[in-house]
This record gives C-alpha cells, sequence and structure tokens, in this order.
C-alpha cells in the first residue's frame, strides 16, 4: 500500500464510524450542518476511545489491521443496529422506556418511540432545524 | 410525512460560511507556526507527548507510564487519549511520528472551534448571524488554544478544544448518554480539563437548580453516574490515575497567582469586555450558565492544581460573554431600543474592533515558535550518532531541560534528570532515583556514587550546552543547565568523550560513555 493510500485509509478509518453511528444511530431530525458539526468532534475520539477500551481488557492489537479491523466493525455492526435489529427490539424497548421514566422522570421520546425535539429551552436545537429550513 | 435523511435541508447560507472561516483562523495561526518551527514543534510538552506515542507504539499499551524514569517511578500508568491517537495514526499511515503530531494538531485547532460553534449555535440561538460573531469571537480569543500548542500540551488542546465544547453541545442537545460519554472520552484524555469539566457539572446543576428543572438535573445526574461508574469498574486503572497522584502527593502544588494576573493572563481587553458580557448574559436564562461556567473556573482556579493554566482557560466562557456583549448591542440596534445613532454604532465598533484586534494579537504573540525551540540541530546530529554506535539495550542519561527530544530519536531508554527544585513534583520512588543521579552525575570522580547507573544500564550521558537566546529556560534550570555543562567527565578514567559537535554560533553537545560504571547501585 503507498503511503498516500495508508493515509487516506487511517482517516477513514476515523471518519467513517463517527459518520455512520451518527446517521444511522443517534441522529434526530437535524439539519445536516448540524449532525456535521457533531461527526466532526465524534470522530476525534470514538476510534481511540473504543480502542484504548478494548486494548485495556482483551490487548486489542493497536496497528493497522486493528485500526481498520474496529473501524469495520463499527460501520458494520451500526448498520445492522438501525437495519435488522434495533426494528426487533419494540417490546424491550418499551420496557427500558418504562424503566426509564421511572428512574429518571418523564420520556424525551414520543408515543411511538422516537425521539423527539428538545423543548425545554428557548435556546435549544431545535432552533437549527428551524434556521436552516 | 418528513425525511428522515437530512441532505434535503442543506441551503447555503453565508453566515454560516463566515462561521466556518472564522473557525479556521487559530487552525492558520498554528499551521504557520508549525510550518516556522525549524526541525521540530515547539515546546518541551511535544517531546513528552511525541515520546509517549512512541512507548506505546513499542509497548502496545494503550497506557502512558506515569514515572519519569524507564525503573524506578510507581508503577502507575495515565490514560492519554491524545497520545494513543497519534500512536494509531503512525500505525495506521507508517507516517513520520512528529509529522503526524503537527497534521493532527492543526486538525485539531480546525475542529475545536467548529465543536465550540455546534455549541454556540444552541446556547446563543439567535440565528446564524448570532451564531457567526459567536464563534468568531471565540475562535479569535481563543489564547489558550494557541498558548497550550505553543507549550506542546495537546491533550489540552483535543479534551479542552474538542471534547469539552462537544460535551457542552450534547447536555443542551438533551442527549444524556452521548454527553456522559463524551465526559468519559475526557476523563480518558486529559486531566486537568476533566477537572475542569466536573467543575462545569457543578455549575450545570445549579444552573438547572435556579431554572428549576429538576427532571434535567435528576437525568443528567443519573446518565453521567451511571456512564462513570460502569467505566471505572471496566478500567479502575483510569480513575485510579487521578487519585493515586493527589493521594500520593505526586500532583505536587503550583502557586495561586495572584488576582492582578487574571487580567494579564485573559488579556484586559477580554478581560474587560467579556465581564461586561458576562454581567450582561446572567440577567436572563441560558445565559446564567456562562456566569456560573465562568464562575466555576474561576474558584478552581484559586486551587494548587494549576491554577494559571485554569486561569487561561478562562478566556473561553469570557470570549462567551464578548460575544454576548455584541450580540446584546446589535439585538438592541434591530429591535431600536438604541435610538440615537451614535449611541447605536460606536459601543458596537469599538467592542467588536478592540476584541478583534486583541484577538488576532494574542494568537500571533502566542504562536511564536522560537522562544520554545528546543532542539537544534548539532543535538540532531550527536543523537543520530548516538543511535547508530550505541546498543538499544544500553540506557542514556540527559538533562530534561536541555534535551528534551532525546528519547524521540534514539531508541535507548533515556534516564532525564531534573533540577533538585523540579524533582519536588516527582514520587518519592522518581525524586530518589532523580537526586541518586543528579549526585553521580555532578560528583563523577566519585565511583562510589555511580553504582547508580550500572543498577540501571546507564552506559551513556548525553550534555548540551545552553540553549541561545530567545528560547525560554525555567529560571531554576539555567544554573543546573550551565553546571552540567562545565563538567568535564572525561577527566576521569571512567567516562570517555565519543563525540562532540558544535555549531558556528557555539552550541554544541558531547556525547560520553560510561567505561566504568562503580560498584552496586542503591
Amino acid at each position: 500500500m503507498t503511503d498516500g493510500a495508508a493515509a487516506l485509509l487511517t482517516a477513514v478509518d476515523f471518519v467513517a464510524p463517527a459518520v455512520v453511528i451518527w446517521l444511522f444511530v443517534l441522529r434526530r431530525s437535524e439539519s445536516l450542518l448540524s449532525s456535521s458539526l457533531a461527526i466532526a468532534g465524534l470522530s476525534a475520539f470514538l476510534v481511540p476511545s473504543l480502542t484504548f477500551l478494548l486494548n485495556r481488557t482483551i490487548g486489542y492489537p493497536l496497528d493497522r489491521l486493528g485500526l481498520t479491523g474496529l473501524a469495520a466493525v463499527l460501520v458494520l455492526g451500526s448498520i445492522a443496529w438501525s437495519k435488522v435489529i434495533l426494528p426487533r427490539l419494540g417490546p424491550l424497548r418499551k420496557f427500558a422506556l418504562r424503566i426509564g421514566e421511572i428512574v429518571g422522570g418523564p420520556t424525551p421520546l414520543d408515543a411511538n418511540g422516537r425521539t423527539r425535539q428538545p423543548q425545554e429551552t428557548s435556546t435549544a436545537s431545535s432552533h437549527d432545524d428551524t434556521i436552516l429550513k | 410525512m418528513t425525511s428522515r435523511w437530512p441532505f434535503n435541508r442543506l441551503h447555503a447560507n453565508p453566515w454560516d460560511l463566515a462561521s466556518l472561516a472564522a473557525a479556521a483562523v487559530p487552525a492558520l495561526f498554528i499551521a504557520a507556526m508549525f510550518l516556522t518551527s525549524p526541525i521540530v514543534p515547539p515546546g518541551a510538552d511535544s517531546a513528552h507527548h511525541a515520546t509517549f506515542a512512541k512507548d506505546i507504539l513499542e509497548s502496545q499499551r494503550a497506557f502512558v507510564a506515569y514515572s519519569q524514569f524507564p525503573a524506578g517511578g510507581p508503577m502507575f500508568e495515565y490514560p492519554s487519549l491524545f497520545d494513543l491517537s497519534v500512536a494509531l495514526l503512525v500505525a495506521g499511515s507508517g507516517a513520520d511520528l512528529l509529522l503526524i503530531v503537527e497534521v493532527y494538531v492543526v486538525i485539531l485547532a480546525v475542529l475545536s472551534p467548529i465543536v465550540m460553534w455546534r455549541f454556540l449555535r444552541r446556547f446563543f440561538g439567535g440565528g446564524s448571524r448570532d451564531a457567526f460573531i459567536a464563534v468568531a469571537f471565540v475562535a479569535l480569543n481563543w489564547f489558550v488554544l494557541a498558548k497550550t500548542v505553543r507549550d506542546g500540551s495537546y491533550g489540552e488542546l483535543l479534551a479542552a478544544g474538542v471534547m469539552f465544547p462537544l460535551w457542552l453541545s450534547f447536555i443542551w442537545d438533551r442527549r444524556d448518554l452521548l454527553a456522559a460519554g463524551t465526559l468519559f472520552a475526557i476523563v480518558l484524555t486529559h486531566n486537568l480539563t476533566a477537572l475542569l469539566a466536573f467543575g462545569t457539572f457543578v455549575a450545570l446543576l445549579l444552573y438547572y437548580a435556579l431554572e428549576r428543572r429538576w427532571t434535567r438535573i435528576r437525568r443528567t445526574v443519573i446518565a453521567h453516574g451511571a456512564t462513570l461508574g460502569i467505566t471505572a469498574i471496566i478500567v479502575w486503572p483510569v480513575y485510579a490515575s487521578y487519585l493515586f497522584p493527589v493521594t500520593s502527593g505526586i500532583a505536587g502544588g503550583f502557586p495561586v497567582i495572584d488576582l492582578f494576573s487574571y487580567m494579564v493572563i485573559i488579556s484586559p481587553v477580554l478581560f474587560v469586555i467579556g465581564g461586561l458580557g458576562l454581567g450582561l448574559l446572567v440577567r436572563r436564562s441560558p445565559g446564567q450558565f456562562a456566569g456560573l461556567w465562568a464562575a466555576a473556573f474561576a474558584a478552581l482556579s484559586r486551587t494548587s492544581f494549576a491554577s494559571e493554566r485554569i486561569a487561561r482557560e478562562m478566556s473561553i466562557p469570557f470570549a462567551v460573554g464578548a460575544a454576548g456583549l455584541v450580540i446584546g448591542l446589535v439585538g438592541a440596534q434591530r429591535t431600536g431600543r438604541i435610538d440615537r445613532r451614535a449611541r447605536r454604532v460606536l459601543p458596537l465598533a469599538v467592542v467588536v474592533v478592540l476584541t478583534a484586534a486583541n484577538g488576532l494579537w494574542g494568537l500571533a504573540s502566542n504562536t511564536d515558535p522560537a522562544a520554545l525551540h528546543y532542539l537544534e540541530p548539532y543535538q540532531l546530529e550527536a543523537y543520530r550518532w548516538l543511535s547508530s554506535h550505541s546498543n538499544s539495550s544500553e540506557a542514556v542519561l540527559a538533562l530534561a531541560s536541555v534535551d528534551p527530544f532525546l528519547s524521540v530519536f534514539v531508541p535507548n531508554d533515556v534516564f532525564p534528570v531534573v533540577n533538585l527544585h523540579q524533582a519536588d513534583r516527582l514520587s518519592k520512588p522518581d525524586r530518589d532515583m532523580d537526586i541518586a543521579l543528579v549526585q553521580a552525575l555532578f560528583n563523577y570522580t566519585d565511583t562510589g556514587l555511580r553504582g547508580v547507573f550500572s543498577a540501571n544500564r546507564i552506559h551513556w550521558v548525553v550534555l548540551s550546552s545552553p540553549f541561545p537566546s530567545p528560547t525560554w529556560i525555567a529560571p531554576e534550570d539555567i544554573p543546573f543547565i550551565q553546571q552540567a555543562w562545565d563538567l568535564r567527565l572525561d577527566s576521569d578514567p571512567g567516562y570517555m568523550l565519543q563525540y562532540s559537535v558544535t555549531d558556528v554560533h557555539g552550541g554544541a553537545t558531547r556525547v560520553f560513555e560510561i567505561i566504568s560504571s562503580g560498584g552496586a547501585g542503591p
């Protein structure tokens, strides 16, 4: 592999998991700009943090293959979670929401189990969608 | 039905483009600093981080050794996500480690105001123009960013520059688990920023309490407490590395700065204008949080952890305050609350021009690499000679203050000794080791003291002349370096001068081989 290709692949290993996890797993109905700003920050620590935990618990390797392996698992796992696993977790999700309501107060999710936009403060992120529409 | 896919909602907005441009300003200064910095990045801490990343790669362990010396220090390790990231980038790309450090730092410098922008959009919430004003003020006046990067404190750039505002933005979004996960990443990355984050967390809870948002308090506390508790079970050494320095005294004590120093550190212009802005902001929600945020930093800066560095970090809430003042003035102008033309234009112009000029001057003056450049070409020549003429199992003794990059360029273990005043900040085993090594070096004719060298496989001594002006050296280091440089080790048969190099200005490095190590070590 050439130096340029290795550098590009390394950059992708850092950024791709953050992009996929944000868009498929975490994202509320945010604007692209707002999502991109979050992805920019997540890219800086998502893969290193997970590598750190894996290295300390199971001795995960800190090398080229380890980096790309982890990124691939995160990307494919996020897509599988979003498209295959999550839709089948309805009952479990409602049960978890109920527990969440008991210990943490009213849920921020709507009746269909989707995340609601923050309403609590006048300056919350709901404004982003307004100004960018 | 509204599409979940966001790409159909992207509309180009000139204020957003302007915000992006403003966010790039600090990174331009930092990139220029690296481009004009000869050989290595400026700052002694940059040598530490390069060494840490190299150690992580070689050991394949994601922790950084806490001790000053390869042997003798406490068996404890500190997580450092910046150094791990550099190690991963080097392992992935195969590029030169110092090049990766510089490129990654510039990327972080770009990311930092961009992520801050995400938080500021939520905090001020007045639209793209207000967001631009806020981003511009924070980016221009982020002295801490420039100062810490010039010092080489890159972990702080990642933690305080990128993760801290990301954490705040997630909290503002009420994404409690994401926020808690980001706080864990801050804990993994930088101890001082973790302390500031916990102070800000208390400020946040106070703000919620003032707003009587009890559910938010409960959810925030539960999410953060659960995340930190679970991760503590998995990686207890991470948290122990915070407790250990405090309980054992390694953390040391730094003098608490006097009250006047705040104005000097933040700069008088930002101090006054930011203070006025914070005064304006705290009058209504959510500006109260900015006031509590600054107050939390101020309270933490009165402790002995790192008073001056925390004071530097106060430039961030003060820049937010300054932005708030300008946004307030613009808003007053827009709503007609200020009716006379002179009263409307003058304050706005004065505040904008003063803070912008002050910020640009601050960035420029804090990104001059000359004063913190700690590797001269002749030193590099000596390191390369040592690397090719020594066995990598032979350790090397050097002065940390004058050869900080030695460990980056040689494969050998390096014992970087510090002066006895600085040794007080080391752990007891490291302090004892430092004292024994310094005594053996300065009493080089005493073969009895020399046993500490053989006990630690130290076979080489590298000594360099004091750095020429304008390189900054700690005042207590100047006599230490000079005394070491004046030593004539080769006058003793136990040492042999194997390599010496001198440049045209008189700067020099000598490499001595220890021929006879003397008796047994301590």
